[in-house]
């Protein structure tokens, strides 16, 4: 799907001092309220992040996840980024070039199904991206 | 009668989401390649800040650039977010301030209709109403796949409007209701996801049976289970029933009197200026029939299997609009 090509752009991924940073865009064809974020999640090198350890920024602002959840007022316009603050990771060698895979979940708010369920969209992002 | 061309900016989401254009960009491109005269844009796609918080500076640069070029706004597509926390859906009063800025912005702007969504409840449109009536706003409900004219949750809505008995309240009808086929290139997107041709041919034959989405869906589950698929592509196959409706077209005209506007939704369209997956011919006959103007917006939606780079949106709309203009002399 197209939104998959743009969900991460040209170079999403970026080695810090601290760790690394990952920017994507909403997987969505419009903005949709941070609250609709049901999980993002990081694969780097085959390792995952304690989820608690990530860190989302936008809108000027790093969120975590539970402050995510609450924030119904804030939008993740489609044209801006979120960055994703992950934390040093052992293992993750420098120098090299490692597979990084980020997986967002996030509920359709205008849909709800006749059991009163929502629709939730999920979707796989994939890169060959070099750790220095 | 006769029915007002435009185009809603939602077909140019793929060039949107590349950051080529600005809005104002977008339609001055759309007045350029004279696709107009009616514009509507999909709130929460189109600004920034949508709906209480966005910049004054580009709400006029969108003003100025419609009157530049000649365009009208037609319907602002608003969006009810019931589902907007995950602990508790919206109740009635938060789904209606959900929706009041989003009505208010369409009258500042000047947009005459706002889109609703079939999550607004009869309670909610109570409540609506009198904050349409006052601005001078027209809510239409789309009524998109999987419903249809007839379905159980638009006959709640149409049994609503019998009782709020409004002018303010109507329909906007949306093709992806009404098809006749699954688009060739959302075929060929599930052959890009691993599905064999067998695989794609059984989900094709499926979608045509008679049954509810889930029972179509499931039939196709069952019929593909031996063909050992990928089930990535498999789980997908629910949007198929779901997207691609299968209702009656003729069923439009039971809502006719409701309709000030409608979305012409396609996906593909040949040279000779058919659409396989949609029978425009019949649209036309139903919606040319009532008395009076009803707007239309041009809306693309390949842009869910199709990338930038396979299709001019722009070029696609032109085409569609023409093919319209042919049915309808």
């Amino acid at each position: 799907m197209t939104l998959e090509a743009t969900a991460f752009g040209g170079d999403p991924f970026r080695r810090t001092a601290t760790g690394y940073e990952i920017e994507v865009r909403v997987p969505s064809y419009r903005s949709l309220p941070l609250s609709c974020i049901e999980g993002i999640g990081v694969t780097l090198a085959g390792k995952v992040p304690p989820p608690d350890s990530l860190r989302f920024r936008v809108n000027g602002h790093d969120y975590t996840p539970a402050e995510l959840a609450e924030a119904a007022d804030e939008q993740w316009f489609v044209l801006d980024p979120l960055t994703i603050v992950v934390p040093e990771l052992p293992g993750v060698a420098d120098g090299g070039e490692i597979d990084l895979e980020v997986m967002l979940e996030m509920r359709v708010p205008y849909v709800i199904f006749e059991d009163g369920s929502p629709m939730i969209q999920k979707t796989s992002l994939k890169r060959k991206v070099s750790v220095q | 009668m006769s029915i007002s061309f435009g185009v809603t900016l939602y077909s140019m989401t793929n060039e949107w989401l590349s950051g080529q254009y600005s809005l104002a960009e977008m339609v001055d491109e759309v007045g350029r390649r004279g696709i107009g005269p009616g514009v509507e844009v999909v709130g929460y796609q189109s600004f920034r800040g949508f709906p209480s918080r966005v910049d004054k500076q580009e709400l006029k640069s969108f003003r100025e650039a419609l009157d530049r070029n000649g365009l009208t706004p037609t319907c602002l597509g608003g969006n009810a977010d019931i589902a907007l926390r995950k602990d508790a859906w919206l109740d009635t009063g938060q789904a209606v301030e959900y929706m009041r800025p989003q009505i208010e912005l369409a009258a500042d702007l000047g947009f005459p209709i706002v889109r609703t969504q079939i999550g607004l409840a009869p309670p909610v449109l109570e409540k609506l109403e009198p904050i349409a009536a006052r601005l001078g706003i027209h809510l239409g409900m789309e009524v998109h796949a999987p419903e249809g004219p007839n379905t159980p949750k638009i006959l709640e809505t149409r049994e609503a409007y019998r009782r709020i008995n409004s002018e303010w309240l109507g329909f906007i009808p949306d093709f992806s209701s009404s098809m006749r086929g699954v688009p060739r290139g959302m075929q060929a997107k599930f052959r890009e996801y691993g599905l064999s041709q067998a695989g794609v041919d059984l989900l094709v034959e499926c979608w045509h049976s008679v049954g509810e989405p889930i029972e179509r869906y499931k039939r196709f589950i069952e019929a593909v289970a031996p063909l050992g698929e990928s089930e990535v592509a498999t789980s997908r196959a629910m949007m198929v029933f779901g997207m691609f409706g299968r209702q009656n077209p003729e069923d439009w005209r039971d809502i006719l009197p409701q309709v000030r506007h409608i979305h012409g939704k396609f996906y593909d369209i040949e040279d000779d200026l058919t659409s396989p997956s949609m029978d425009y011919a019949k649209f036309m006959d139903i919606f040319s029939t009532p008395n009076r103007t009803i707007s239309m917006s041009t809306e693309w939606e390949g842009h869910a299997y199709a990338d930038l780079e396979e299709v001019d949106a722009f070029n696609y709309v032109a085409k569609h609009q023409a093919m319209c203009r042919q049915f309808l002399n």
